[in-house]
């Protein structure tokens, strides 16, 4: 043995039996911390695994929504870089299987050839087209669905406007089609196939592109590009694009005008400002081959023009600039054709009322009049009768007939006169009356524009070729709402920056840990202590201290290390289990992700080394314990009353007060039992009844009755009182933490009615796959769509329009980066004061909700849930958020106040007008909230689905919603105690460990009772009675407690068996180790133990 | 009762040792003991002092001869017959004291008696009292051992052997924690006590000053005993 490290290497080999019990400790140990984290690795792999299957081979997106382009954007784009691409036209719809009793919410997608190239693994479906679709695997299973089934689909129309603004088309804001699965896509195959960032996929249907956009009578059309660049940056990809784009993806046209010139008009209506400008900006007047300057055009629809006696109604009026409005006419000003002159016996400087419809920035419409005075009477004639100034407004343009209108604003066609009929026979769309520009833009100007056309009249080349050349060299494409997504390495970053599962598992495992730890401690003590006469040898040799303890820490690291090793081993078949169960019971812990065994060897190193240094530390504790030089015991003296007891009658008090505290508050609060009150409680209960033990020890040991088997008994328990209170102590505490904890449940449902709640007081809430335009408050709409009934009578309504995003809640793992935006009337939320807030800014003055409103200090005010600040964006109340609107422009959200779990969790909240300010597009209702009687909420669930079942609700009590969001803690609680069980019942073994020292050192006092006659049968029962009172107090004031703390929790959905489960393993391990350890004393030769040496 | 009260024949007892051959310790002893006599067992460290008090007490069996109390082998008992034979006809005082510190002076002398019995009764403790009165420290009933000095730990331990009424009194050195005065005062009310109780005493010590105060002596030598 040369050296102290091979008398380290001996001294373990010699002694591995000893230390075998220390290496499986240090595994357990490993086992756990390596496990935790591994299975943080696989959720984060998992994540990005799913996020390859989701996008395929696409490394951008762009997305347009309800604007669409040409298909063959694809293939221009293609042809500009080397990239693979795809167009594709998806849409949100109902669907629903045969019968069409089950709908659910989801989305169409029509694709082509290009797009299953893309796919994780290309393929060419065989049957496809027509009324063949492919499904994915969600839409088969809620749907229960197999390949020849028929299926259902209501797709949302796109508009040219949103659905709620007026001049949007008022009838079936969808379409329906009946189609046939032919394939249930793999995930090889596309079937996971979504843009959202989420674990789980949404019910899909797949169809041939064509098909669909001819059903929406959008043929060659689509509203989403999937580009495969690798290597490629967005900003070569804009390029590509500005070389590839036409006008027409804009929704632009260039069209002749009468009397020579032409005209750019949007499908949309109205042009959008930066259009608008890029085409004003296009011409430069007079330069050789140049253009002359547009002049922007606005004409409207309007309900009446009329005198103090006469009324035309429902005319066009327009704003045409010159000729037909010399520059330098008043605003004020309003000219006429000789119809409507002739129609109202009007005469120039006469006063002329205009009345139309306006929308105010909650797209609320209300009718408008404004006066002017008749500056001139024209001739119907020349630029005076164009007919082509007139939009072409959805429901107008396009019909035979006056009697044929159905724009998507209310008009009465009873006030359509035969003459009226007979000028638009004639003259169609043709204004009867004209303004300038400016009188008209501050009417009529909207958040979609301020002009109807761009007009260039003839001079210098007017090839509408090069016009549209000039105007899209003036737009960049994300300016003009093209923005490219960097979608898979976005998806790769939201999966990296994941839920820290790994964190949270080896929190949660804390108590599996910490067990281990102690029972290594305890093991390895144990084991050095029996050396003693080794360490005694060793300093009679001249050893010093230092060295002896370098010469056992060696062997310690020996066993730390081979006990790493099986650990990691171990850790595998451990993490095996944990995915199984998280993919199985556990499922809510990780939103029902599916999670697949990923091992980083970083992670398993550093999980590794963590753990050999923690077990080398809980080993050196141990060490330092035994090389200790034996302290004389202290003389105990007699016993006395009143040692240490005040303490103890102090906190016997204070455990009482709280107890019963907690108890009369929950009484005098209505008996609500709220689970915070409760754990309060079982806390009071806990810290009195170990008081109580404290106190009852005391007590006995200081009096002294009549000398009996039992007392007897009890006063070896008292023995060492210290460390017997702390067995108990240390057992009652771990199971009240373990089992107390986990069935601690938050209970959503007791608040119900409450403003203060997280339901703000509202009784339902309904969520719509497609958006709702009509106002479901006015009584005649919902009349009209059949919700009427007692149940109707006193609800109160509160409609929600939402920007889709990415969902921000718990039931998402990934980090987000654009979450879901719904608009507030933050006057109404205001007025209410409804909801609790965990957090306001500082300086805030008022309800929280009236810091809704306008930028401040270049930043739009939000309020989020605290959960969603704290999981999914990584922010708190006071931080900034970027983002982009409709027309890519950046802009910044500042977080104002967290909500404290409301039924709002995944969303940001802001003020409505903000929203449609800066996303236009956003229209119709997709959340609505319901205020009600409890008593009425069956009915108006029922009546709403009923009613609505087209638009795909989701309707559920707000109680319910609140509870969908515990899913995810709750599950959590129930890993918890699992591990914390598992950590436990370890505990309970290493109590065995306590035990046989605790016989070890009264070795001398069994051989004596030995030898006055106690049969050894005897004295292993006085031995078991011994310890098993200390593990029944124990085990009785946790479990006590913690049932104190669970009586909120009956009637919730609670793991009661496994509970149960830990609870009965940590009472038998702990009365085996019982039994082991009596036997374990056994003595050969009792009255060695008797004898001085 | 005829014959003696402890008989010993041809004794043999051995130890297994883990990898080596068993290691006997008594090779053949023969001892007699009348009822009343009093016999000090001699002998090196090692020499099987420990293991055949360990036999005469029936905390152990041998594996050869025959050993018999009262006439009767204590090889045909059971180990709870035993038990009982060591509470009620066998007494052991040893170097330590080994008193249960968590018990008084008075419960330690009384702790034999619950071997056999839920509760001490009135009788046991009027005992146990009288037998502290006799040894000096009736005052000293209700003390705690901490409080105790070393001659006065040896005191309870002497009372808690006499107790239960042996017949037989087992001391291993039972002065040897002491210091000369303190070992003649035990040793003088030992020998007192067996001489009013009327017990037999078997006495293992290295002190020749103790041995010369026994009826008898004798060595034990190779694994066997000898006369001293």
């Amino acid at each position: 043995m040369k050296s102290l490290l091979s008398f380290a290497v001996r001294g373990f080999r010699y002694h591995f039996r000893s230390h075998l019990g220390t290496l499986l400790a240090c595994a357990v140990t490993t086992t756990a911390i390596v496990g935790a984290l591994v299975v943080g690795d696989s959720l984060r792999g998992s994540l990005a695994d799913q996020a390859r299957r989701r996008l395929g081979a696409a490394t951008h997106t762009l997305a347009t929504g309800e604007r669409l382009f040409r298909a063959a954007l694809a293939e221009d784009l293609a042809a500009h870089g080397d990239l693979k691409t795809a167009s594709v036209l998806e849409l949100s719809a109902t669907l629903s299987g045969e019968g069409g009793r089950l709908r659910v919410g989801g989305k169409v997608t029509g694709v082509d050839k290009h797009f299953w190239r893309l796919a994780p693994r290309p393929w060419v479906p065989s049957k496809f087209g027509g009324e063949a679709v492919a499904i994915n695997a969600a839409c088969a299973a809620k749907l229960s669905l197999a390949p020849g089934d028929e299926l259902i689909l209501r797709i949302d129309l796109p508009g040219v406007l949103p659905r709620d603004v007026p001049f949007a088309a008022s009838e079936t804001p969808f379409t329906m089609r009946r189609v046939t699965v032919a394939n249930i896509l793999t995930e090889d195959q596309f079937g996971s196939f979504d843009l959202a960032m989420a674990q789980t996929s949404g019910a899909r249907v797949f169809m041939d592109r064509e098909a669909l956009a001819e059903l929406l009578g959008k043929a060659g059309k689509a509203n989403l590009l999937l580009v495969a660049a690798t290597g490629g940056s967005i900003s070569a990809l804009e390029k590509s694009l500005a070389a590839a784009w036409r006008l027409s993806d804009l929704g632009l046209a260039i069209t002749n005008i009468p009397g020579g010139g032409r005209e750019l008009r949007s499908e949309h209506i109205f042009l959008d400002p930066r259009i608008e400008a890029a085409a004003l900006a296009a011409g430069n007047d007079g330069a050789p081959g140049g253009l002359p300057r547009g002049k922007p055009v606005f004409t409207y629809f309007v309900n009446r023009l009329g005198t103090a006696t006469r009324s035309t109604p429902y005319s066009m009026v327009a704003a045409p600039g010159e000729p037909l409005v010399a520059s330098g006419t008043p605003d004020d000003a309003i000219l006429i054709n000789d119809w409507l002159a002739a129609d109202l016996g009007a005469q120039p400087g006469d006063a002329l009322d205009l009345a139309y419809w306006a929308f105010d920035d909650r797209r609320r419409l209300v009718e408008k009049t404004n006066r002017f005075r008749i500056q001139r009477i024209l001739p119907l004639a020349g630029a005076a009768a164009d007919a082509s100034l007139m939009p072409d407004f959805p429901g107008l343009a396009d019909t035979a007939s006056c009697n044929d209108w159905h724009p998507g604003i209310p008009v009465d066609l009873k006030k359509i006169r035969p003459k009226d009929e007979a000028y638009w026979e004639a003259h169609r769309g043709t204004p009867k009356a004209f303004l300038t520009l400016a009188a008209a833009r501050g009417l009529w100007s909207n958040a979609f524009g301020a002009s109807t056309a761009v007009r260039w009249s003839g001079g210098g080349s007017n090839d509408a070729v090069l016009l549209e050349k000039l105007i899209l060299a003036q737009l960049t494409p994300a300016a003009a709402g093209f923005a490219f997504k960097p979608a898979a390495a976005q998806a790769r970053q939201g999966a990296a920056g994941s839920v820290d599962l790994g964190g949270l598992f080896l929190g949660l495992s804390l108590f599996l840990v910490g067990a281990s730890l102690l029972l290594t401690a305890l093991l390895a003590g144990f084991a050095i202590e029996r050396r003693r006469d080794e360490i005694a040898t060793l300093r009679a040799l001249g050893f010093p201290a230092s060295r002896i303890r370098l010469a056992f820490l060696g062997e310690l690291a020996l066993v730390s290390l081979f006990g790493g090793i099986l650990g990691v081993a171990v850790a595998v078949l451990y993490d095996a289990a944990i995915l199984s169960a998280l993919n199985s019971v556990w499922g809510g812990a990780v939103a029902f992700a599916v999670l697949t065994l990923h091992l980083v060897p970083l992670t398993v190193v550093s999980g590794f080394v963590s753990s050999f240094v923690c077990g080398l530390a809980a080993g050196t504790v141990a060490l330092q314990g035994a090389l200790r030089p034996p302290i004389q015991k202290l003389r105990t003296g007699e016993a006395r009353r009143g040692t240490g007891r005040k303490p103890a009658f102090i906190a016997l008090g204070l455990g009482l007060a709280i107890l019963l505290g907690a108890l009369i508050g929950n009484l005098v609060d209505g008996g609500r039992h709220v689970s915070p009150v409760f754990f309060l409680a079982a806390v009071g209960a806990l810290a009195a009844s170990l008081a109580a033990v404290r106190l009852l020890f005391s007590r006995r040991a200081a009096s002294r009755p009549e000398l009996g088997r039992l007392s007897f008994i009890l006063l070896g328990a008292l023995r060492n009182r210290g460390r017997s209170l702390a067995t108990i102590m240390l057992l009652s505490v771990g199971v009240f933490m373990v089992v107390g904890v986990s069935l601690y449940r938050e209970d959503p449902r007791g608040a119900v009615g409450e403003l203060a709640s997280g339901s703000g007081g509202f009784a339902v809430v309904g969520e719509f796959t497609l958006p709702i335009a009509a106002d479901l408050r006015d009584e005649k709409i919902r009349k009209r769509l059949g919700l009427t009934g007692k149940e109707w009578e006193s609800a109160r309504l509160t409609p929600m329009r939402r920007l889709e995003g990415d969902d921000a809640s718990c039931l998402n793992l990934h980090r987000v980066k654009a979450p879901p935006i719904l608009g507030v009337d933050s006057a109404a939320f205001a007025e209410r004061g409804a909801f609790h807030f965990a957090a306001v800014e500082k300086g805030s003055a008022g309800n929280p909700w009236s810091l809704l409103g306008p930028p401040r200090g270049g930043a739009i005010p939000v309020i989020a849930d605290e959960s969603v600040l704290t999981w999914n964006l990584g922010k708190s109340v006071g931080d900034t958020i970027e983002m982009a609107d409709e027309r890519g422009e950046k802009f910044h959200l500042r977080v104002v106040a967290a909500l404290s779990d409301s039924i709002f969790q995944g969303n940001l909240l802001m003020e409505e007008r903000e929203l449609l300010k800066h996303f236009p597009s956003v229209g119709g209702t997709r959340l609505l909230l319901i205020d009600a009687p409890r008593a009425s909420i069956p009915g108006l669930s029922n009546s709403l689905h009923g009613a609505l079942r087209d638009f795909g609700p989701q309707i559920e009590t707000a109680p319910d919603r609140l509870a969908r969001f515990t899913v995810v803690q709750n599950t959590y609680l129930t890993v918890f105690l699992a591990l914390g069980g598992l950590g436990l019942i370890l505990g309970s073994a290493g109590f065995a460990v306590v035990l046989l020292r605790n016989l070890e050192e009264r070795r001398g006092e069994w051989a004596l009772l030995r030898a006055t006659g106690f049969s050894g049968q005897r004295l292993r029962r006085f031995a078991m009675i011994e310890h098993s009172l200390l593990l029944a107090l124990g085990l009785g004031i946790g479990g006590l407690s913690a049932a104190v703390a669970a009586i909120p929790s009956l009637g919730f959905a609670i793991p009661w068996a496994t509970a149960l489960a830990v609870f009965s393993g940590c009472a038998v391990v702990g009365f085996a180790s019982v039994i082991l350890a009596a036997f374990a004393g056994k003595q050969a030769r009792p009255l060695d133990s008797l004898r001085l040496e | 009762m005829s014959g003696p009260l402890l008989a010993l024949r041809a004794v043999t007892k051995a130890f297994s040792v883990p990898g080596a051959a068993p290691v006997e310790v008594l090779k053949g002893v023969d001892l007699d003991l009348e009822s009343g006599a009093s016999l000090a067992i001699m002998g090196p460290s090692g020499s099987g002092k420990s293991t055949l008090l360990n036999l005469i007490g029936a905390l152990d069996l041998p594996d050869g001869g025959t050993l018999a109390y009262k006439g009767e082998s204590i090889r045909e008992l059971t180990e709870a017959q035993r038990a009982a034979l060591r509470n009620r006809e066998i007494g052991f005082v040893f170097q330590l004291h080994h008193l249960l510190p968590q018990c008084t002076a008075l419960e330690n002398a009384l702790v034999p008696r619950l071997a056999f019995k839920k509760k001490v009764d009135a009788e046991d403790v009027k005992r146990a009292e009288r037998l502290l009165e006799r040894v000096g420290l009736g005052p000293r009933r209700d003390a705690l051992p901490g409080i105790l000095s070393g001659g006065e730990r040896q005191r309870v331990a002497l009372v808690r052997a006499l107790v239960s009424r042996p017949a037989l009194l087992l001391a291993d050195e039972p002065t040897g924690s002491l210091d000369a005065k303190g070992s003649r005062e035990i040793l003088d009310l030992l020998l007192e006590l067996v001489r009013e109780e009327g017990l037999s005493l078997i006495t293992v010590t290295h002190a020749p000053s103790v041995a010369l105060r026994m009826d008898r002596r004798m060595e034990l030598v190779d694994g066997r005993l000898r006369p001293g």
